[in-house]
C-alpha cells in the first residue's frame, strides 16, 4: 500500500522538480544574450569556387545546383509553417513508434505524458499545435528547437553547400544571402594574386567588420597566416582593393554580414 | 528514468550553439597577376634633369618592375597628385586608379657634386609607409641605385629576392666577330670583356661575380680561360691535348668541373681554380660532358649518351656511378640547377623542337617552359624565378626568359648580330 502510495508522488514531484529546472535552465538561456551578435537566425555557410578565371562565366554556374533543393519552398507562401505540416506525419509517426515500442514495457501511466515532450526533439518543422499540460514548456522548448535546427545540416543539399537555411525563416531570404556570398567570393577572389602565394596550397583564414556601405571597418584580421608573408598580404591587399563589397541593402539581411570570416585557398581551383 | 535521459540528450543539443557568430565564405583560387603599382617621378635637384641614357630613375624602376612580370606599373600622368613627400600624397586618388603601392621619391643634390637619392614605398589601401631608403651617390651611379630600389620593392611585395641589381653575360656575333659581352640585367650597359675573330662559348660566373670562366678558339682550338671581371686579367684553366670545354664553377668558387678528351672521349674532370689539381670524375666509353654543380656542392649533373641517347646523369663529386635523372623523350641535354636545388631546367626535343624543359627533381615530373624550335643554354637567374635562354627569331640569335612556372615569357630586345650562349650571374651586395 505504501509503496503504492510513493510511487505515483515520487514521480509527480520529480517530474515537477525536473520541470522546474527546465524552466529555470530555459530563463538562464533566454535572459542572457549568448551569441555575440545575433540572437537568432545565423547560418554558417561554406561556399566553393572551383570555377575558372573568367568573371562572367562562374556567375550562372553556381545558381543551378543551389536552387535545386529551395524552388520547392521558395514558390510555397511566405510563411512556411502551415505547409511543412504534410510532410511530419512521416517523420512523426516514427518516433511514435520508436517511443511507444520503448515505452511500453515501461509503466504506462508515464506514456502520455511523456510522449508529447519526446516527440519535439526530433521534428524538424516548428509546430504550432497547443500542447494540453506543458504549456510554457513547450513554448520554451519550441524555440530551443528552432534555433536547433538552424545549426543542423539538411540532409539532400548538392556538394558545395552544407548547412541549411533555418526554416523558420523565408528560403528566399536565404536565397539572397547566398547570392551575396557569391557576389562577395566572387569580387574578393577577383582580386587575389596566387603568384604570390608560393607553389604549395597555403591555407589562411580573414576576420573583416563591414559597413554597411560595404567598406571594411579597419584592417583585416589576420586568423590564420599562409606561412608566406608576401601571400597574408596579398590576400589581406585583394580583400581591401574589393572594397566596397556587395552587401545588402535590408538591414535583417545586412546584420548576417556585418562580421566575416573569409577562408581563402588560393593555389587551389 | 526514461524522462531525465529524455530532458538529458534533448539539453545535449544545446552544445553546439556555443559556435561562431560571423558568416563564413571560401574564396577559392585567385584571377590578378599582377600587382598593381604607380611610381611617381621623383623630384630632381633643381636645374638638374639627372637621367641614364634617356631615362629617370622611376623609368628605370618601373620598366625592371614591369619586366618581372609581377607588377603592372600603372601611368601615373593623369593623376593631379604628384607627391614626393610623405605628407603629399593623398591616398584616395591612388585607389582611384586601383593602385595597391605606391613609390614617392626624391633627388637633392650634395656638395661634391654627388646626389641624395630618397624613395618610400607605400600601400595605398592601407595607407600607410612599407619601407623608405636613402642613398648618397655619385651622378654615374645613378642606373645603379634604381635597380636596387626595383630590388626592395620587390622584395618586399613578393617576398623574394630581386634581381634586377645582377649582371648577365652573352656571346655576340657581328660579322665574324665574337665578343664576351657584360650587361645589366636590363640589357644596359654591354661591356666587352673578350673579343676575337674566333668563337667564344660556354661562359660561367664565379659565384662571387667577380670572374668568368669561359672557352676560346683563339689559339685554333678549345682552351678554359679565366678572367677576372675586375682585373681585366686572365689565366689558362685547362689548355691539355685535344678539347678543353664547358667549365662550371663548384659553389664555393675553389673549383670547377671541365670536359677535357686529353685521355679518350669527352670526360668530366675536376680542377682547383688555378689550374692544379687535375681529376678524372667520369669514365665511359662515351661522350661525357656539359657538368653542372648542385648548390649543396655534393654532385655533378652531366649530359652523357652513355645509354644510347644523350640524357641527364648525377654522379657524386667524391665518385661513384651516376645516376640517370631524365626518362622523359629520347634526348635531354645541358642540365642546370636552380639555386634551391629542387629542380632542373634543361634542353629537351620534344613538341616540334628544342626547348627549355623544367624537371621536379623529387618528383620526376617535366613541364615545357619555352615554345621556340631551337632554345639552348638555359640558366637560372639568382632568384630562381626567371630563366634565362637563347632562341632564334627570324633566323637570327636572340635571348629569351621565361619564369619558373611558364607564366610570364618575354624576350630580350634585339641587338644587331647574334646572341647566344647567356649566363646570368650572381646576386651582389
Amino acid at each position: 500500500m505504501i509503496r503504492k502510495h510513493e510511487n505515483p508522488l515520487a514521480f509527480k514531484a520529480g517530474f515537477l522538480s525536473l520541470l522546474v529546472h527546465v524552466i529555470f535552465l530555459g530563463i538562464l538561456i533566454f535572459s542572457f544574450n549568448w551569441k555575440a551578435v545575433q540572437p537568432a537566425n545565423i547560418a554558417q555557410v561554406e561556399l566553393w569556387d572551383s570555377l575558372p578565371v573568367e568573371k562572367p562565366e562562374p556567375q550562372p554556374r553556381p545558381e543551378p545546383p543551389k536552387p535545386e533543393p529551395k524552388p520547392e519552398p521558395k514558390p510555397e507562401p511566405p510563411k512556411p509553417e502551415p505547409k511543412p505540416e504534410p510532410p511530419k506525419p512521416e517523420p512523426v509517426p516514427e518516433p511514435k513508434a520508436d517511443i511507444q515500442v520503448k515505452k511500453e514495457p515501461e509503466k504506462k501511466p508515464v506514456e502520455k505524458p511523456k510522449e508529447k515532450p519526446k516527440e519535439k526533439p526530433p521534428e524538424k518543422k516548428v509546430e504550432k499545435k497547443p500542447e494540453p499540460e506543458p504549456d510554457p514548456l513547450a513554448e520554451l522548448k519550441k524555440m530551443m528547437l528552432e534555433e536547433q535546427m538552424e545549426v543542423k545540416p539538411r540532409p539532400p543539399s548538392p556538394a558545395p553547400v552544407a548547412p541549411s537555411p533555418t526554416p523558420a525563416e523565408s528560403a528566399a531570404t536565404q536565397g539572397q544571402v547566398d547570392e551575396f556570398i557569391r557576389r562577395i567570393s566572387q569580387k574578393i577572389r577577383g582580386n587575389v594574386n596566387r603568384q604570390l602565394c608560393g607553389s604549395g596550397k597555403p591555407e589562411l583564414e580573414l576576420e573583416i567588420s563591414l559597413m554597411p556601405t560595404g567598406e571594411v571597418v579597419g584592417t583585416p584580421r589576420l586568423l590564420k597566416s599562409s606561412g608566406l608573408s608576401a601571400c597574408d598580404d596579398a590576400v589581406v591587399r585583394a580583400v581591401l582593393q574589393s572594397q566596397p563589397l556587395p552587401v545588402p541593402t535590408e538591414p535583417n539581411l545586412f546584420a548576417r554580414f556585418r562580421d566575416l570570416r573569409l577562408k581563402f585557398r588560393p593555389n587551389d581551383g | 528514468m526514461m524522462n531525465f535521459r529524455s530532458i538529458f540528450a534533448f539539453l545535449s543539443l544545446f552544445l553546439p550553439l556555443t559556435g561562431q557568430a560571423a558568416l563564413t565564405i571560401e574564396i577559392v583560387g585567385g584571377a590578378a597577376q599582377q600587382i598593381p603599382i604607380a611610381i611617381v617621378p621623383f623630384s630632381q635637384p633643381a636645374g638638374a634633369q639627372l637621367s641614364s641614357q634617356q631615362q629617370t630613375i622611376s623609368d628605370i624602376i618601373g620598366a625592371d618592375l614591369r619586366r618581372s612580370g609581377l607588377f603592372r606599373v600603372l601611368e601615373t600622368r593623369g593623376v593631379a597628385n604628384q607627391p614626393h613627400d610623405i605628407a603629399e600624397v593623398r591616398y584616395p586618388e591612388w585607389s582611384a586608379v586601383q593602385a595597391q603601392a605606391l613609390t614617392i621619391g626624391k633627388i637633392e643634390a650634395l656638395p661634391g657634386g654627388r646626389y641624395k637619392v630618397s624613395f618610400r614605398l607605400l600601400d595605398v589601401l592601407r595607407q600607410n609607409q612599407l619601407t623608405g631608403l636613402e642613398y648618397e651617390i655619385a651622378p654615374a651611379q645613378l642606373r645603379l641605385t634604381a635597380h636596387r630600389i626595383a630590388d626592395v620593392i620587390y622584395e618586399k611585395l613578393t617576398g623574394e629576392p630581386g634581381v634586377f641589381s645582377t649582371r648577365i653575360t652573352y656571346v655576340t656575333k657581328v660579322g665574324k666577330r665574337y665578343s664576351l659581352q657584360v650587361a645589366d640585367a636590363d640589357g644596359f650597359n654591354p661591356q666587352s670583356v673578350v673579343a676575337s675573330n674566333e668563337p667564344i662559348i660556354s661562359p660561367s660566373w664565379s659565384p662571387d661575380g667577380t670572374s668568368l670562366a669561359y672557352v676560346s678558339f683563339e689559339k685554333k682550338k678549345p682552351v678554359v680561360y679565366i678572367q677576372s671581371l675586375v682585373s681585366g686579367k686572365r689565366h689558362v684553366l685547362a689548355n691539355y691535348k685535344g678539347n678543353n670545354s664547358a667549365p662550371a664553377w663548384s659553389p664555393d668558387g675553389r673549383r670547377l668541373a671541365v670536359v677535357l678528351t686529353h685521355a679518350a672521349n669527352s670526360q668530366i674532370y675536376v680542377i682547383n681554380e688555378d689550374g692544379t689539381g687535375l681529376k678524372q670524375l667520369t669514365s665511359s666509353r662515351r661522350i661525357d660532358t656539359e657538368p653542372f654543380w648542385s648548390p649543396d656542392g655534393q654532385s655533378i649533373y652531366f649530359t652523357s649518351d652513355r645509354g644510347g641517347s644523350p640524357q641527364i646523369y648525377r654522379v657524386a663529386v667524391s665518385g661513384g656511378d651516376p645516376q640517370r635523372v631524365t626518362f622523359e623523350g629520347s634526348y635531354n641535354v645541358s642540365p642546370r640547377i636552380s639555386p634551391d636545388g629542387k629542380s632542373m631546367a634543361f634542353i629537351s626535343r620534344g613538341q616540334g623542337g628544342f626547348k627549355v624543359a623544367l624537371q621536379d627533381l623529387a618528383t620526376g615530373q617535366v613541364q615545357y617552359l619555352s615554345d621556340g624550335r631551337q632554345d639552348e643554354s638555359p640558366s637560372f637567374a639568382p632568384n630562381g624565378r626567371l630563366i634565362l635562354y637563347a632562341t632564334t627569331v627570324r633566323g637570327k640569335g636572340t635571348l629569351a626568359a621565361v619564369s619558373a612556372d611558364g607564366r610570364v615569357k618575354q624576350r630580350l630586345s634585339e641587338t644587331s648580330g647574334d646572341v647566344r650562349e647567356p649566363a646570368w650571374g650572381p646576386a651582389v651586395k
